[in-house]
């Protein structure tokens, strides 16, 4: 009797699914249409925004124009918001129409790196070096002399790091958004560098 | 003539001796762990290199040569009669301290941590860390697989961190 009930049951799931599958069908392609209206009005709204920005990028003459290369942060997670957070992030990229809605959701966020080359400096090229045995990494800040050169706060900070398997990494800070306290080796190295340098 | 070659001769030496003192004496200073010592070492390395007269490829192959020299130097007094019969330093003492100066680097407990380490693990995390070598140089110098040095260097972190744990090397 049980078991007659069970089959019972489960034909009845058979046919709920068949017709849960039929809705299914019917609703991806009422929601494709519906996809297709929601890009178009989000489309018209990045038109116009991005018109908009044209306009700040015309008012404004000191807008950089950083290309639009593929910048990281390391170890940028473990800072409230974490994720990957680049210069464009922190308002940088204007001229940019790609980055806008990354920016209008980020624009508040701290310090700025971006992934360059490295450059493979020895200690004494370098303005600060901190090793961590422990941590296995060895760190290393130059201030950059060229373009901004060394104005308080509008300075570039170019830090490496090499990890206890031998793999070296570089980023290049903009000295206008580096925290003292940040989580991040780099940009606390960074931050340090730039200060001592001020302090001399 | 015999004077001019002797003039050069010297020249000849004194160049990689000016070049190279300071950081082989901080290499034999981290293995013997006084200056005295050290400063034997690296005296020693350069009667080698007179001896010897190897030709080198070029600047790299030059400064590797002498500090594979100055560890194999320091590795065979270590393991002399004499210097098992004597006290030797298994940590660096405070009188010491003062002979030794990292130019870069400000100096932290850490660094004397690491010179009390075994030479096997000393050597390749004092070169990776405070002397800046990559683990390719590493392996060269110490004529060692690339694999054993990331083996030497992991494990002898993961002593520096035990000894700070506990207090204590686990002898292995």
């Amino acid at each position: 009797m049980q078991i007659n009930e069970l089959g019972k049951s489960r034909a009845n799931l058979g046919g709920i699914g068949e017709a849960v599958g039929k809705a299914k069908q019917k609703s991806q392609s009422e929601i494709a249409g519906k996809n297709d209206r929601n890009k178009l009005t989000e489309e018209s709204f990045q038109d116009s925004l991005q018109k908009s920005m044209n306009m700040e990028n015309f008012t404004e003459s000191g807008a950089s124009g950083i290309n639009n290369e593929s910048e990281w942060r390391p170890d940028g997670a473990g800072r409230p918001g974490g994720g990957v957070i680049s210069r464009k992030d922190a308002g940088f990229g204007k001229n940019k129409a790609e980055g806008i809605s990354i920016r209008m959701e980020r624009s508040g966020e701290p310090g700025s790196a971006k992934g360059v080359e490295v450059r493979r400096l020895s200690y004494s090229e370098c303005d600060k070096v901190e090793i961590n045995v422990l941590e296995g990494y060895t760190l290393k800040a130059k201030l950059e002399t060229d373009g901004e050169g060394n104005v308080p706060g509008g300075c570039r900070i170019y830090v490496e790091m090499k990890d206890e398997e031998g793999t070296m990494k570089a980023c290049l800070f903009d000295g206008a958004g580096l925290e003292k306290n940040s989580r991040d080796a780099m940009e606390r190295i960074a931050y340090a560098a730039m200060h001592d340098e001020e302090e001399v | 003539m015999v004077g001019e070659m002797l003039i050069n001769e010297e020249k000849g030496t004194e160049e990689p001796f000016t070049k190279y003192k300071d950081i082989l004496y901080r290499i034999a200073f981290s293995n013997m762990k006084n200056q005295a010592d050290a400063e034997d070492v690296v005296q020693e390395a350069f009667c080698r290199y007179l001896k010897t007269k190897p030709v080198f490829a070029d600047e790299n192959h030059e400064r590797n040569w002498f500090i594979r020299v100055v560890i194999n130097i320091c590795y065979d007094i270590q393991k002399s009669a004499w210097f098992s019969r004597t006290v030797g330093f298994d940590e660096v003492p405070e009188r010491e301290m003062k002979h030794f100066s990292l130019p870069f680097v400000q100096e932290d407990d850490m660094l004397w941590q690491v010179m009390e380490l075994a030479a096997a693990y000393s050597n390749p995390l004092y070169l990776f860390y405070y002397e800046d070598y990559s683990i390719r140089e590493i392996a060269q110098i110490m004529e060692l697989e690339e694999g054993t040095v990331k083996t030497r260097l992991r494990r002898g972190r993961q002593m520096l961190k035990e000894r700070l744990l506990f207090g204590e090397e686990k002898k292995k």
